[in-house]
């Protein structure tokens, strides 16, 4: 419930008038109001993997985790991968491991490398579509994402 | 001796119970419809209508008029209107 979250933000910084839409895009679009989708990206197909091919890739993909900040620490990737995860070298996790919140990936997704297959993955696979998307459209060509997100990786 | 102990509890709990009250008021904002939402647009008055989203998600589709900071970054952004009594309201893609 982020407009919830952002309107608490919104008053922690003194606003006194703050109010919510709490319907949201699927309540306009309801209403039937019209939406700005000017810059809404193709639909391109993106291919899905599921939990066990996500671990077989771990050392010859690079993975990028969207997640925000929060979330990496109320759940440890490492956790959730098990043991393999401390198998890899550090070098690995450097280069090939990559966090980039979704709200950072338009202004840091440079450091993403093109020469690799791309798995990107989000908790529960809600953002991770519109991430893919976006990398394809910049010029990702071998990118998939995660079915379900990571929480849907069994320990 | 007994009924002035139980009128002193009594007050007590009624006490605590406006106490609570008064608390949950002052965290409660009010809530448009999409309707009311889009009067208040169509009127002109000037409202900051928030998208919350990330970049790439406000691109999507977002309601027009909106301004995108996303939530991770609204402590420190300078979009935010400089009148701290102009109202403002935050959306993103529901309540689910």
């Amino acid at each position: 419930m982020l407009y919830k979250q952002a309107a608490r933000l919104v008053a922690n910084r003194l606003y006194t008038n703050v109010a919510t839409f709490k319907g949201g895009l699927p309540a306009w679009k309801k209403a039937g109001y019209a939406l700005d989708t000017s810059n809404t990206l193709p639909k391109y197909d993106i291919p899905h993997i599921n939990g066990d091919e996500f671990k077989n890739l771990l050392g010859t993909a690079c993975f990028v985790d969207i997640r925000t900040p929060k979330l990496y620490a109320a759940e440890s990737i490492k956790r959730k991968i098990g043991p393999k995860a401390d198998t890899l070298s550090l070098d690995y996790k450097k280069k090939y491991f990559l966090k980039i919140p979704l709200y950072q990936l338009a202004h840091q997704f440079d450091k993403i490398p093109k020469d690799r297959r791309i798995i990107v993955f989000d908790y529960r696979g809600k953002q991770s579509l519109v991430a893919s998307r976006f990398l394809v459209h910049n010029g990702y060509k071998q990118v998939c994402l995660l079915k379900g997100g990571i929480s849907a990786v069994k320990e | 001796m007994l009924n002035r102990r139980s009128a002193l509890y009594f007050k007590i709990c009624l006490l605590i119970g406006i106490l609570l009250t008064f608390c949950q008021n002052a965290g409660a904002m009010d809530d448009y419809s999409a309707q009311q939402l889009k009067r208040l647009i169509d009127s002109g008055k000037p409202i900051f209508l928030l998208n919350p989203l990330s970049e790439i998600e406000f691109n999507e589709a977002h309601i027009p008029g909106s301004v995108n900071i996303s939530a991770e970054r609204i402590m420190k952004s300078e979009k935010l209107p400089k009148d701290k009594d102009m109202l403002i309201i935050t959306y993103c893609k529901g309540p689910k």
